[in-house]
């Protein structure tokens, strides 16, 4: 079991792409615990008095690597504090809401009937309002912060999954073995245990891979416009935000972070499509020979 | 000039064991032009790669890496074969219509306006039995023997110097089949053109060829006129295949299969490649590749014969 | 076959008054989940009390949740989405102002993607597993991998900053434009003021490309994907057989069939993207439908906000419902 696991693994890590992603996960969240640990600066320390104007990324104002923001800030310590905050609020997403979506489709997928047609209708209406705006209404209620914004993302996001569990489900009650499995005297919740999930996983995972980079996305959008986390929580988003009102006196307090993110955005890309190809078995190279 | 020359042909594919032999030192003839040469054998012997091949039309993964195919004496390129394809649904382009598929072969090659050539697609489709209002039809909305017909249609209108069918009705009921099979006859007794037919059912090349090419493992194993080669089959395999047929004449008590299955493309034993599965194998067969030696009608590959 | 093109379009036109039902009742839902008192949320500052009176007898506010939402959707009904107390206006009108804006700029911007989009993936299927298809995957990667955050700041830098060319809202305060269609290039050109043409053709271009670069990057690879799949279909084989100019296989068999699955995504992100960007609005300062919900978010303005998500999910609902009649027409299959 943990061979074949173990063998699964570097097979992936085969893949170019899903290589550079990790390469690029992994020196990111190194960078982000040595700035935890041993930056001499805290993320929110101030320093307004002594630099300004902000101080620009060179070596003359060594240790300040990505220099300081207009409040005399340290964007390298804040942009890689954010890097633990928004990934971690955009896992926060998609475990959350893969979760509940896992659940509904499989509730939805295996019992059908009534409970089937209420739920899939109450996901088709979320899914009929464009998404951000959904999230942005929703935040706008709940009120601005950080937490309130993944809950709103976790609601506009559980439909994508459900639907996908669902509609995976219902293909996998048609086969065989569940029907043997049924005929055998095995109960739904086995059924779906032993034999349902293990076919849905592989397709589900990809997907929470793709669609992380989407939760991080919108977090930092969300509190771009306002709504998510609130000064001086280190917050991509929010610091390009603050950023833009200067950016023609100095462009790194809101570039660098940007990048930052955008690296972070591309990695989880890169794994999850890689992933997708190493299991669309029809990118597979085979022999076309039909005679 | 002979309207089909192949000569020496080997073909290989990329496959995860890189590359790989699926056609091996073929010859071919077509000496006449109202000849039908069948080309038989299980999936995976080559047949559809070889009849690909006099196409044109291998894929890229595939190499041709000896030997030439000729017709009338020129390569593939410069040459005008039509091929009948097995799947009909999926040889048809999906979203043009019948007529229209049929019309752009007049619009390119015998530069006609649309309108001529929908008039001589209506014409085509006439010929091979389907109402003329089927141009405005779309491939989904034919049945399986209608769209095969269609296919037939597209082929004539090429006014082709060969045609290739691969197993073209394999996937149409008896009637259907029966209908089909005179059709494409007529089609090259009557307007001279040669056709290499390609099936897996001998039953059949009974019906069309005139002379009959088994291929196994990639190789041509038995190469003979077809009134030859059933009267008399030489090779064990093709023995085999025939005794692997239903028939009416002897009562049989079971079909008897061949025991065994159909090698791998690349994959092939040493010595003859037909030796794990011979009932007639002998020392000889383990150790040396037979090669092709002439006898009465035609060739054959298998040292029982040296 | 037409009986059946009918059923299929009245139930999707069905199946989207659904939708839109469903969307009134959750943004009425949002709106009296209101922390508070939500005639105070919705007046906000100027919240007194007469005001407070007025809007809770207007809306119904001190009765049963059935009936609010009857008085709620009757007025809507009317196209009345209330009015804003904080902004002074009618909410209606408020978005009408603004949806030209937004409507330009994403046409704009989506012209631009498809053909950047679909040229590069057709030009990378083409020439596949080569060096210039590499480039051309990972840059459109690269693209969809791009925020609009960075790369609006980026490009606000680059045209504003390094090339000093004009940025910031549709058209430069010295020129003074009578409104004919309420799309800026088009107006200035019937005002006949090449100038003012110029500029606004300027200022479109940057917050264009932001959208742009992450759409055209997503349609190289749907594009080349696509591309590719039809390539290696047994109907290309036929059109090969038939030695038909390579234009002709490629026009003709393999981008129309290639082009039917990008039709829908594409009409998918178009009926995203039709109702404006906010964070792309507010970067440019581009005063479409965007730029208005994060004025409203920025006031708290709750009736601008709900007014807007419910009119942008009718627009999303009703550009879905296009696509997908016009998808009737493309593929011939679903007719059938």
């Amino acid at each position: 079991m943990i061979d074949s696991t173990s063998r699964t693994l570097r097979e992936v890590l085969m893949v170019k792409r899903v290589r550079y992603g990790v390469i690029i996960l992994l020196s990111f969240l190194a960078l982000s615990l040595i700035v935890v640990f041993f930056s001499p600066f805290q993320y929110d320390q101030i320093s307004y008095n002594v630099h300004y104007p902000p101080l620009s990324p060179s070596s003359v104002n060594w240790p300040y690597i990505m220099g300081t923001d207009n409040l005399g800030r340290d964007v390298f310590t804040r942009t890689f504090y954010a890097y633990i905050l928004d990934t971690g609020c955009g896992l926060a997403i998609v475990s959350l809401s893969g979760l509940i979506g896992l659940i509904i489709g499989l509730i939805s997928g295996y019992l059908g009937g009534l409970v089937d047609l209420v739920l899939m209708r109450i996901m088709d209406i979320v899914i009929s309002i464009p998404g951000f705006m959904l999230a942005i209404a929703i935040a706008a209620v709940l009120g601005s912060s950080i937490v309130n914004a993944v809950i709103s993302v976790v609601i506009v996001t559980v439909p994508i999954y459900a639907r996908l569990v669902r509609g995976m489900v219902l293909s996998v009650k048609e086969s065989l073995f569940v029907l043997a499995a049924k005929e055998a005297g095995l109960s739904t919740v086995r059924i779906i245990v032993k034999h349902v999930l293990p076919q849905v996983t592989p397709i589900f995972i990809t997907q929470l891979t793709m669609e992380l980079s989407n939760a991080i996305i919108y977090i930092a959008a969300l509190s771009f416009i306002g709504l998510g986390a609130q000064e001086p929580v280190p917050e991509w988003g929010l610091m390009i935000s603050t950023a833009r009102r200067y950016v023609r006196e100095a462009w790194w307090p809101a570039v660098l972070p940007g990048l930052i993110m955008f690296l972070t955005v591309l990695s989880f890309n890169l794994i999850g499509d890689g992933l997708r190809d190493y299991l669309d078995p029809r990118k597979k190279l085979s022999v076309r020979e039909t005679s | 000039m002979k309207p089909l020359e192949v000569r020496n042909l080997t073909i290989q594919y990329l496959t995860y064991r890189g590359w790989v032999d699926v056609v091996s030192n073929v010859d071919l003839d077509i000496d006449d032009k109202t000849e039908i040469l069948a080309v038989a054998g299980e999936s995976g012997c080559g047949k559809t790669t070889l009849g690909l091949a006099i196409a044109g039309l291998l894929p890229s993964n595939a190499r041709i890496t000896s030997g030439y195919i000729k017709i009338y004496g020129k390569n593939t390129e410069s040459s005008r074969v039509a091929v009948i394809f097995q799947d009909a649904l999926t040889s048809l382009n999906p979203i043009l219509t019948i007529g229209e598929q049929i019309a752009e072969i007049y619009v390119h090659h015998f530069s006609m306006t649309r309108s001529e050539a929908l008039e001589e697609a209506r014409r085509k489709l006439s010929e091979v039995g389907l109402p003329d209002s089927y141009v405005n039809k779309y491939p989904h909305e034919l049945s399986g023997g209608e769209r095969q017909r269609a296919l037939i249609a597209m082929a004539i209108a090429l006014k082709p110097e060969l045609i290739v069918a691969d197993e073209p009705t394999t996937a149409l009921d008896v009637t259907t089949q029966a209908k089909v099979l005179k059709m494409l006859r007529s089609i090259v007794k009557n307007q001279s053109i040669p056709m290499v037919y390609i099936t897996h059912d001998l039953a059949l090349v009974a019906h069309v060829a005139d002379r009959v090419a088994i291929m196994y493992a990639g190789q041509v194993v038995e190469y003979r006129d077809k009134y030859s080669l059933f009267n008399k089959p030489l090779h064990p395999y093709t023995r085999a295949l025939l005794d692997s047929l239903p028939r009416v004449d002897v009562e049989v008590r079971e079909l008897r299969a061949i025991k065994g299955e159909p090698p791998l493309p690349g994959v092939f034993a040493k010595g003859c490649r037909f030796n794990p599965r011979c009932p007639q194998v002998f020392d000889k067969c383990l150790v040396e590749e037979p090669g092709l030696r002439a006898v009465d009608n035609g060739l054959v590959r298998c040292h029982l014969y040296a | 076959m037409a009986r059946n093109i009918l059923q299929y379009v009245f139930y999707r036109l069905l199946q989207s008054i659904l939708s839109v039902f469903g969307a009134v009742v959750i943004v009425f839902i949002l709106s009296r989940v209101l922390p508070g008192n939500p005639a105070a949320a919705i007046l906000g500052p100027k919240a007194t009390p007469e005001n407070i009176a007025r809007v809770t007898r207007e809306w119904g506010l001190d009765k049963s949740y059935l009936e609010q939402f009857i008085v709620y959707f009757s007025r809507l009904i009317r196209g009345d989405l209330g009015d804003s107390y904080i902004m002074g206006y009618n909410v209606s009108r408020l978005i009408a102002e603004r949806l030209p804006a937004s409507l330009e700029l994403v046409v704009f911007a989506f012209a631009l993607s498809l053909v950047i989009g679909v040229t590069l993936g057709a030009l990378a299927a083409r020439k596949h597993d080569t060096k210039l298809d590499l480039a051309l995957t990972s840059l459109s990667v690269m693209g969809f991998s791009f925020p609009t955050l960075l790369l609006g700041v980026i490009l606000l830098i680059l045209f504003g900053v390094n090339l000093g060319l004009p940025v910031g809202g549709r058209l430069d305060a010295r020129f003074t434009v009578k409104t004919y269609t309420g799309l800026m290039l088009i107006d200035t050109l019937l005002n006949g003021n090449i100038n003012a043409f110029i500029d606004a053709f300027m200022r479109i271009i940057p917050p264009a490309l932001t959208l742009a670069i992450p759409l055209s990057g997503l349609l190289v690879k749907l594009t080349r994907n696509s591309v590719l799949e039809v390539m290696n279909q047994d109907y290309v084989r036929t059109a090969k057989m038939k030695k038909l100019p390579e234009k002709v296989i490629m026009y003709k068999h393999v981008m129309r069939n290639a082009l039917i699955p990008i039709v829908t995504i594409a009409g998918l992100y178009f009926a995203v993207l039709v109702t404006g960007d906010v964070v792309v609005e507010t970067i440019f300062a581009w005063p479409g439908l965007g730029r208005l919900v994060w004025e409203a978010v920025t006031l708290r303005d709750y009736m601008v906000i709900q007014g807007s998500v419910l009119l942008v999910s009718i627009i999303y609902i009703t550009v879905n419902l296009i696509v997908d009649t016009l998808y009737v027409y493309i593929d011939p299959r679903i007719r059938g």
